[in-house]
C-alpha cells in the first residue's frame, strides 16, 4: 500500500502528460492513425473531430484514471455528444460538461484541476474518523498496532487490579504497605478515567454517526469543491448546466447518409444517484421535475447532482433533497409518470448511483435505431485483484461472503444490460487497477501519476482495437434480431430516451 | 510547606469536620440539576444535514469550529415553532449549567480535600492541588457556557483558529480535572473502606447517598413516565 502523500514537490500537469509511457501512447496512436484511416464515428465537426457518447465508470480515486483515458481520447480528436457518469465519473463528467466548448479538449483542464486538489480534504469528518481512515488505508500495521495498545492497555489495567488486591491483602502484615496500595488504587481510578474517556468518546462518536445518518463525513468540502469548480465555468444553476451539455456544435456533419438524418444529435449530462425513500434510480438533470416545478428548477444546485452521485454508503452522509412540495401537480405528475408513484415523498435521500449502476452505459441505448452515427464509448475501472478469483467458494470468509453478494446485486443491472446487448462490449475500454484502494484519498503524487498512465495506456489499446465498421454492423444486427424475436417489445426495453445514436 | 497546607485544610475546618454532609447536600443539587437538564436536553434538536437531536457534548466536543456552527446554524433551520421551543430549552440548559458547577466541583473538592487529610502523613499535596483545580474547572466551565451562549444566534460564524484552540483546550482541561479529582479520590476512597480506615460515624451519610441515588432512578422513571403519557 502506498504511504501518504508528500506534498514537499507540488504536482504539475506535466508530471502526467510528460510521462514517457503517455507520450509512448501518443506516438503509438499516432503512427497507428498514421498508417490507416482513424475512423470511430461518423458524426464530425468542421476541425474534423469525431463524436462519441461517453459513459464513465464509478471507482472513487481511480477516478484520476479516468482522465489519462480522455486525455488520449482527446488527443485523437474524439469529443463528446452525451456523457453520463456515476460517482467518480460523475465528477469527471461534470468537468467535461462545464468546461469550454463541446468542440474543445477538456482532459488538460481536469488535470489542472485534479493537481490543485488536495484530495485528503475531502475526507472531511471528525479528526478521529480521518486519523482512522488515515491509518486503516495507508498502513498495512494498523490494525497489528491497535491490538497491541489495546493488549497493552488492558493488561495493565488487569495488573493493576491484581495489585490492588495482593498490595490490601499484604497491607494487614506489613503496614509500610500503606503507601503503595493506595497509589496502586490511584492509578486504577486513574485508568477508569482513561477507559471512561475512551468509552465515551467511542460511543459518542457512534451517535455522531447514527445523527449524520450513518455517514462518517460531511461531504461538505467536496460540494463547495465541485460548485465552485462549476461556477468559474459558468455554470451556475439547473440551466446553465443543460446549456452547456446541449450546446450547439459548430460545423456538425455527417461522414455518409444516414436514415435518421442529423435528428436528435443533441449532447446532454446524466449523473445516476441512487434514491433510498422511495428507492429508485434518479437521473440528474433529467429528472428534476420530481423536485421542483419547472419555473423553480433553477433553485437546485447542480453540484448536489454531483454530491448525490458519489455519497459512498457510510463514507459518506447521505445527500437530501428536503420539503419538496408534495402537493404541486407538476411534481406530482412527474412521480406517477416516471415510477407510478401517486404520493411524492417530502424529503428524498440519496447515496451513491454506484448502488444501483456504476456503469449505465443502458441510458445511451435507443432500439430504434437501425445503423448508429455515433458509438457509445464507456471507460470501465476494473480493481478486481488477480488473487480474488473465486477459486474455493466453500471457505470464504464472513466479508468475502457479504462482499460477493452486495457486489452480486450491485453489478448485475449494468451487466444484465450488456450480456443482452454485447455490441455495447465494442465500445467499451477497460483499466485495470487492481494495485491502487479506491478510497485512498491520502494517494501519493506518483500513484496518482500511474493511474494516469494506466488509463492513457487502456484508451490506446482499446482505439487500436476499436472497429467502427464492425461496431455499425453488430449494431443493426441487433437491431434486427430484437424485432424479430420481440417485436412489440424491443422499443421499450431500458431507456424510454428517444435518442438516437 | 506541609505546615503551610496544614493550615491552608483548618481554615476549611467546618467543612473538613464536616464533609460527608456538605458532600450530600451537593450530591442532590448535581443529581436534581443533572436530571433537569437531561430533560431539557430532549427538546435539543437541529437540522444539520438530517434533524437530529444533539446535546451540549456535541458543543462542547466539535471537532471544528465549524462543526459547532454547524450545530447551531442547524437549529435555524427547523420550523419557527421548533427552534423557539429548542433555543429556550439550550439556553436554559447553560443557565442550570451554572446551578450544576458549584455542586459537582464542590462535591469533587470535597472528596480531594478528604482524601489529602486521610494521606496527610504520606504527602497530601496531591489531592490537595486536585481539590484546588476544581476551582480552575469551574472557572474554565463557566468561560465555556458564556462561549456558547455568545455563539447562539442565527448566522452564527466559526471562531478562528485561535479561539477555538483556545476553547478546546479550557473544554479539555475541565473535564480532565474534573474527571481525574472526582474518579481517582474516589478509588482513595473506596480503598479506605476496603482497608477499614474509615470512621463508623460516616456510614449514616452512606446510607444517604445511596438514599439519594435511589431516590434519583425512582423520581427519574416517575418524570419519564409522566412525559410519555403528556406525549
Amino acid at each position: 500500500m502506498s504511504k501518504p502523500t508528500d506534498n514537499s514537490k507540488e504536482l504539475e500537469i506535466d508530471n502526467f502528460l510528460q510521462h514517457p509511457e503517455v507520450e509512448q501512447c501518443l506516438k503509438e496512436m499516432n503512427a497507428y492513425a498514421a498508417s490507416k484511416p482513424f475512423v470511430v464515428s461518423d458524426v464530425l465537426d468542421e476541425n474534423g473531430n469525431q463524436y462519441v457518447h461517453l459513459v464513465q465508470k464509478g471507482g472513487g480515486m481511480l477516478g484520476i484514471a479516468l482522465v489519462g483515458y480522455t486525455y488520449i481520447l482527446e488527443k485523437m480528436g474524439i469529443r463528446f455528444m452525451r456523457l453520463a457518469g456515476t460517482s467518480a465519473g460523475a465528477i469527471n463528467t461534470a468537468m467535461m460538461v462545464a468546461i469550454d466548448k463541446k468542440e474543445d479538449a477538456k482532459s488538460e483542464k481536469i488535470l489542472k484541476v485534479i493537481c490543485d486538489l488536495d484530495f485528503f480534504q475531502l475526507v472531511d469528518g471528525h479528526p478521529a474518523a480521518r486519523w482512522i481512515i488515515r491509518n486503516f488505508i495507508t498502513n498495512d500495521n494498523f490494525m497489528k498496532r491497535i491490538k497491541l495498545w489495546f493488549s497493552l492497555f488492558f493488561g495493565l489495567f488487569g495488573l493493576l487490579i491484581a495489585s490492588n488486591v495482593v498490595l490490601l491483602g499484604l497491607e494487614n502484615h506489613y503496614p509500610w504497605l500503606y503507601r503503595f496500595t493506595i497509589l496502586s488504587f490511584v492509578l486504577t481510578g486513574f485508568f477508569i478515567v482513561l477507559i471512561c474517556v475512551i468509552g465515551y468518546y467511542l460511543l459518542s462518536l457512534a451517535q455522531r454517526l447514527k445523527n449524520a445518518g450513518f455517514g462518517i463525513n460531511p461531504g461538505d468540502y467536496f460540494y463547495d469543491w465541485i460548485k465552485d469548480r462549476l461556477k468559474e465555468n459558468g455554470v451556475n444553476n439547473v440551466s446553465d448546466l443543460n446549456a452547456k451539455a446541449s450546446q450547439s456544435i459548430a460545423g456538425m456533419k455527417l461522414r455518409h447518409d444516414n436514415t435518421q438524418g442529423m435528428t436528435q444529435l443533441n449532447g446532454d449530462v446524466t449523473f445516476i444517484a441512487s434514491e433510498l425513500v422511495t428507492q429508485n434510480k434518479i437521473q440528474f438533470p433529467e429528472m428534476c421535475d420530481l423536485f421542483k416545478p419547472k419555473t423553480e428548477i433553477n433553485t437546485m444546485q447542480p453540484a448536489g447532482f454531483i454530491r448525490a452521485s458519489m455519497s459512498i454508503p457510510v463514507f459518506f452522509e447521505s445527500y437530501f433533497i428536503n420539503n419538496i412540495d408534495i402537493n404541486n401537480d407538476e411534481i406530482k405528475k412527474a412521480w406517477k409518470t416516471r415510477f407510478d408513484i401517486d404520493k411524492p415523498p417530502v424529503s428524498a435521500r440519496f447515496v451513491d448511483g454506484g448502488i444501483l449502476s456504476n456503469f449505465p452505459i443502458n441510458i445511451f441505448y435507443n432500439p430504434k435505431i437501425s445503423i448508429p452515427r455515433l458509438p457509445s464509448f464507456g471507460i470501465d475501472l476494473d480493481d478486481t485483484k488477480p488473487e480474488d478469483d473465486p477459486k474455493d467458494a466453500e471457505s470464504w470468509s464472513l466479508g468475502g461472503y457479504f462482499g460477493r453478494m452486495f457486489n452480486t446485486i450491485r453489478y448485475y443491472y449494468d451487466k444484465d444490460f450488456l450480456l443482452k446487448n454485447k455490441v455495447y462490449e465494442k465500445g467499451i475500454g477497460k483499466i485495470q487497477l487492481y494495485e491502487f484502494n479506491w478510497l485512498n484519498f491520502f494517494m501519493t503524487d506518483e500513484d496518482k501519476v500511474k493511474m494516469f498512465v494506466k488509463g492513457a495506456r487502456a484508451a490506446t489499446d482499446f482505439l487500436k482495437q476499436f472497429d467502427w465498421e464492425d461496431y455499425k454492423t453488430t449494431r443493426e444486427a441487433l437491431k434486427k434480431e430484437i424485432e424479430k424475436t420481440q417485436p412489440n417489445t424491443y422499443a421499450s426495453t431500458f431507456n424510454p430516451n428517444n435518442h438516437a445514436i | 510547606m506541609p505546615q503551610l497546607l496544614i493550615q491552608t485544610i483548618m481554615q476549611f475546618n467546618i467543612i473538613i469536620n464536616h464533609p460527608w454532609l456538605w458532600f450530600c447536600v451537593g450530591f442532590a443539587l448535581v443529581q436534581i440539576t443533572s436530571l433537569w437538564m437531561q430533560k431539557l436536553g430532549n427538546q435539543l434538536k437541529t437540522r444539520d444535514g438530517s434533524l437530529h437531536k444533539f446535546s451540549i457534548m456535541d458543543l462542547e466536543f466539535p471537532s471544528s469550529a465549524q462543526d459547532m456552527v454547524n450545530v447551531i446554524n442547524g437549529i435555524y433551520r427547523m420550523p419557527e415553532m421548533e427552534i423557539k421551543k429548542c433555543l429556550k430549552a439550550l439556553k436554559f440548559t447553560l443557565i442550570v449549567d451554572f446551578l450544576f458547577m458549584p455542586a459537582i466541583y464542590g462535591c469533587i473538592f470535597l472528596l480531594c480535600m478528604h482524601v489529602a487529610h486521610k494521606t496527610m502523613h504520606i504527602n497530601p499535596a496531591v489531592f490537595e492541588t486536585l481539590a484546588w483545580l476544581q476551582v480552575f474547572a469551574w472557572l474554565c466551565d463557566i468561560f465555556e457556557n458564556a462561549y456558547i451562549l455568545r455563539k447562539i444566534h442565527p448566522d452564527s460564524t466559526p471562531s478562528g483558529k485561535m479561539s477555538h484552540a483556545i476553547y478546546t483546550a479550557v473544554v479539555y482541561s475541565k473535564w480532565g480535572i474534573a474527571l481525574i479529582g472526582g474518579i481517582c479520590a474516589s478509588m482513595a476512597i473506596f480503598y479506605f473502606w476496603l482497608s477499614g480506615r474509615y470512621n463508623p460515624d460516616n456510614l449514616f451519610f452512606a446510607m444517604v447517598l445511596i438514599a439519594e441515588i435511589v431516590g434519583f432512578f425512582i423520581l427519574k422513571s416517575v418524570l419519564n413516565k409522566f412525559v410519555k403519557t403528556k406525549a
